[in-house]
């Protein structure tokens, strides 16, 4: 099969209304970063909390609005199965703006009475007035603030730098504390199918047990000899005193005439029921016995499809903790400087490169078309809202170095036939080169945006956005190097001839 | 010509059955076979990554305002080392302790969930101090803090208070106290070489001791509000201290009650001064104290020689964790923690399940569509690009390297790329068909004219992997990693291993047409 074999295209005639369509893209991305006040920023750049959680069931648009009006945090989910949910709250109101904002206004309302008071400070986070009650009565009163003899407000910095650190752990705490309160808060949907565990009740480890006795009779009576001495034979060593309330609690229960259920549903009960008390990100150390317990169910001979349900039925409440991280603020700016470093000295090496295997106006043509496609991938990213992130960045990166591929190829082209056809002009030499070029440079293109594509719909929840960034760039980069980077190295090209 | 094309086919075969081997390992295949056969066969599988498992990466930075200038040139390695021992005694397989920049700290452990242990295992220092107990002083040295106005209040009204001649507070108030305790403005009230310290928090549980119950009760009374736990205050005697330096071992162990502490045992001098001071205080009490935390004072009945046991609120975990750290040694400076990632390992099995799903599916279209588009030449494609994924896993094999998520994005995004070299030179040799050269100088004409495209694409391609590599942390380097092993495979496939087969085919078919 072939395309384009005899193409003549006049791909330079049309760079004026390539150059307007990008410049378009680019600056609606601009407005919208502008519109929403900056870029969505990942916690890798802003420092913060970010809690992943996968739920049994999608998760519908109302729940998640209920989530974000409770907590007033980012809540969305992400990949493309609509049960897999960030909460995420930054730390970008940073430290130090509180702060400052702190001591501005104490030097224009004097001393702050109430801490009430703070809520009149433009952006300040309400939620946060309870711990500062609690914490900073001694820290205001050593901040000094004067106006020195040419009447210039002089805040002692020293003052700032601790008042801003104390209030850096509050924030961190105050974070940790919400996103605890909504992990615990989470109601399972209502399509939470009935038959499934009601973990949200009000229910003791007796409760569970009973529930899964129910959900599992025939192994109850299967299996029971099997498994009962093994647990208690293994963890004894540890916790001796624990271990002996707990039997107490067992023979509790035999007295009254119910028989002891198999040690995995015991386990799994008393996790459960603990599983009701931790916090939130506490829960993920829950998994580390769910797994013994469940391992244990699968000593006891349970088969894999019962074994299976049990896995799905044990989400803690309706979800299961995924992943969570916690990055403090100048981890954050300091990543946020390395990405921005990474790219530009990705840049510059390809500039040499290019200038030294081809001519400097190639490698002119080559990083405009690469900035370009940065700044056009960056301009859709902000129109869609996605979140900027550190594999974001790789993404880029990656683009950087691929999308160069197609323009080298066209550059190579120009280079050999500005040898065969001398006569010729450059605008009819480039011309000529991205038309014999054309079909494998959207071959090329083609067979990577079909992995790039495959990547966004089968790759998973984490890789999406990174997929997703890969083929709008590749799009993008196939694009700018037949109408950005050739025109502009045309235009350098006349431009030094005009000035020579 | 005929001596080249042999050589091609040598070293395509030979890379080949090497990558074989290599790869072989990763699949499992090799779990089959019987001991004997595999003990010559290559055994290194491919790592995965955090991302991938699961478990928890720390980073953390050294505080070093709180330490002497002439302590701070190495505090940072002497930590390492000490996070190293303590980590390794935790039972994670493959670890890995590295220092970040140059204050920062980073710690992976692989399968880790219990992120609040791990925290507590690694990032407490464990200086471990024993001091006299001189709560006598006491009296007037609450009185002396409480003419500061910024404690006034905490001291005279609402906070701390007197019961049966000792002296708490409720957990409410952990802040201030804490500020308080480290407040330098504190010290001239505090007699030369003591202290003044809390004790780790008392909390009431149903398990707790009778005491902890009756001061619970009347903190509630006094404080007016529902009382969880509570602090005690206490006067040390810092003159003559014994420092935990002076340990040869501490391990798990269990009180007379049966419940969880740390026995432990000291060097020779340890043991001196240890002799020495409970024999001149017997009846006194002994302050064990802990990163300025006083965990136990127990009474000194008799002169104690050569070794101790610490009790208090352990569970047989914390205990544990204790008698490790003061195995390890204490750390030479504070770490905070800046940065703290979990990962379950639903969401790790998840990734790769996605992973392996997605990069069996873009191959699969990729191998149809080479072939659809140019027929049997389109099969060498296929064919050298398989190879090609057979060297990248063998590959990140031999080298060690550590698979992550990134990193099974960047071997898919080769498969997108490596048939690109492949497009390019079938595109070159049906440009010179069709300028109507002879099968034999197309195809020669197609590798040499496309050649050096293909090296400038890729190298620029390399540049940007190098730069990720060099500036990237732990998950992207995974990706510079397999991005840069693909492409330089897809090169050798694509150049050596295809144009060996298509020397081979021309030389077979001479003038007939060939399919491209």
């Amino acid at each position: 099969m072939q395309i384009f074999t005899e193409s003549k295209f006049d791909f330079i005639k049309g760079r004026k209304v390539a150059f307007i369509i990008s410049a378009i893209v680019i600056l609606a991305g601009v407005v919208s970063v502008f519109l929403s006040g900056g870029f969505n920023l990942g916690i890798d750049f802003t420092g913060g909390v970010r809690v992943q959680v996968k739920f049994a069931d999608p998760v519908t648009l109302g729940d998640l609005t209920e989530f974000r009006t409770r907590t007033g945090m980012d809540v969305y989910t992400i990949g493309s199965a609509e049960d897999e949910v960030v909460i995420r709250q930054k730390a970008e109101d940073s430290a130090e703006r509180l702060a400052r904002a702190i001591v501005e206004y104490r030097e224009e309302q004097g001393p702050i009475e109430d801490w009430e008071e703070l809520g009149e400070i433009e952006d300040f986070p309400v939620e946060l007035i309870p711990y500062f009650a609690e914490t900073f009565d001694l820290e205001l009163n050593l901040l000094e603030v004067r106006l020195d003899d040419q009447n210039r407000l002089v805040i002692n910095e020293a003052g700032v730098e601790e008042l801003t650190s104390d209030i850096e752990t509050l924030i961190e705490v105050s974070t940790n504390e919400q996103i605890t309160a909504v992990l615990t808060d989470l109601r399972p949907p209502d399509n939470y199918a009935e038959d499934r565990l009601d973990l949200n009740g009000p229910v003791s480890a007796a409760d569970y047990r009973r529930e899964l006795s129910r959900l599992f009779s025939v192994e109850t009576a299967a299996v029971e000899p099997a498994v009962t001495a093994a647990p208690e034979a293994e963890s004894a060593a540890d916790e001796v005193v624990v271990e002996d309330l707990e039997d107490v609690e067992d023979i509790d229960e035999t007295v009254e005439g119910e028989p002891a259920p198999p040690a995995f549903i015991t386990e799994l009960a008393d996790e459960l029921a603990a599983a009701r008390n931790l916090t939130g990100v506490e829960t993920m150390r829950l998994l580390d016995s769910m797994d013994e317990a469940l391992e244990l169910a699968r000593e006891a001979g349970l088969d894999e499809e019962r074994l299976q349900v049990l896995r799905d039925e044990t989400y803690v409440g309706a979800f299961q903790l995924q992943s969570t991280n916690v990055i403090g603020p100048k981890v954050g700016e300091e990543l946020g400087s390395a990405a921005l470093t990474s790219i530009l000295v990705a840049l510059v090496l390809i500039l040499g490169y290019i200038s030294v295997r081809f001519e400097f106006s190639f490698a002119i043509g080559a990083i405009i078309a690469l900035a370009h496609d940065v700044l056009v991938t960056l301009g859709i990213f902000a129109l869609l809202g996605k979140e900027i992130n550190l594999s974001i960045i790789a993404a880029l990166l990656t683009l950087v170095g691929y999308s160069l591929n197609d323009t080298i190829v066209v550059f190579d082209r120009v280079r050999e036939d500005r040898k065969l056809l001398r006569r010729r002009g450059l605008r009819e030499i480039i011309n000529t080169a991205i038309n014999e070029t054309l079909s494998r440079t959207v071959l090329t293109s083609g067979t990577t945006l079909i992995v790039t594509m495959v990547l966004v719909l089968f790759g998973g929840s984490v890789i999406h956005d990174f997929a997703l960034a890969l083929t709008i760039g590749v799009l993008v980069g196939t694009y700018s190097s037949i109408f950005i980077a050739s025109p502009f190295l045309l235009a350098w090209y006349r431009w030094r001839q005009k000035k020579a | 010509m005929a001596r080249k094309r042999r050589f091609y086919g040598l070293l395509s075969i030979l890379v080949f059955i090497a990558a074989v081997l290599f790869a072989l390992p990763t699949t499992g295949l090799l779990d089959e076979l019987p001991e004997g056969l595999r003990k010559y066969l290559p055994k290194d599988t491919v790592n995965l990554g955090l991302d991938l498992k699961g478990g928890m990466v720390l980073r953390m930075e050294a505080d070093m305002s709180k330490i002497d200038e002439d302590e701070q040139s190495d505090a940072v390695d002497r930590a390492l080392e000490i996070i190293r021992e303590r980590v390794d005694e935790f039972g994670v397989s493959e670890p890995v302790v590295e220092k970040v920049g140059e204050n920062g700290i980073s710690v992976m452990l692989p399968g880790i969930r219990d992120a609040e242990r791990a925290k507590a295992l690694i990032g407490e220092r464990a200086v471990l101090e024993f001091a006299l107990v001189t709560d006598q002083q006491l009296p007037e040295v609450l009185a002396g803090i409480a003419r500061l106005p910024k404690y006034a209040d905490l001291l005279t009204q609402r906070g701390i208070y007197n019961i049966d001649g000792r002296y708490y507070a409720p957990l409410q108030v952990e802040e201030r106290l804490e500020a308080m305790v480290e407040d330098p403005d504190i010290e001239r009230f505090v007699p030369r070489q003591h202290k003044l310290l809390l004790t780790d928090e008392k909390l009431l549980q149903p398990a707790s001791q009778d005491w902890i119950y009756e001061v619970v009760g009347k903190l509630e009374e006094a404080y007016g509000e529902p009382v969880d736990g509570f602090f005690q205050l206490h006067i040390l005697d810092f003159g003559r201290i014994i420092k935990g330096e002076d340990l040869t071992n501490a391990y798990l162990d269990r009180d007379q009650y049966g419940k969880p502490s740390v026995s432990f045992e000291f060097n020779y001098s340890g043991s001196e001064d240890f002799a020495q001071i409970t024999r001149n205080n017997v009846g006194g009490f002994l302050a064990i104290v802990l990163d300025d935390k006083v965990i136990s004072s127990p009474y000194i009945r008799e002169e104690i020689n050569g070794r101790g046991q610490i009790t208090g609120d352990f569970s047989a975990q914390e205990a544990g964790d204790l008698a490790i750290k003061l195995r390890a040694g204490a750390l030479p400076v504070p770490l905070k923690i800046v940065m703290e990632d979990t990962i379950g390992p639903s969401l790790g099995s998840d990734s790769i399940k996605y992973g392996v799903t997605a990069a069996l599916i873009g191959l699969a279209i990729v191998l149809v569509f080479m072939f659809v588009w140019y027929k049997a030449s389109g099969l060498v494609a296929d064919l050298a690009l398989i190879i090609n994924m057979i060297i990248v896993v063998a590959a990140l094999a031999l080298f060690g390297a550590t698979l992550t998520l990134p990193g099974i994005a960047g071997i898919i995004l080769t498969i997108g790329m490596a048939v690109d070299a492949n497009v390019l030179i079938f595109e070159r040799i049906r440009e010179e068909l069709r300028a109507g050269k002879n099968v034999p100088t197309a195809i020669s004409a197609g590798y040499d004219k496309a050649f050096i495209t293909i090296l400038d694409a890729n190298i620029t391609t390399l540049i940007t992997a190098g730069v990720l590599y060099l500036l990237g942390t732990g998950a992207i380097r995974g990706f510079a990693v397999t991005l840069a092993i693909g492409i330089l495979s897809s090169m050798f496939t694509a150049l050596i291993v295809t144009r060996w087969i298509f020397d081979m085919r021309a030389r077979r078919i001479k003038d007939k047409r060939l399919s491209i």
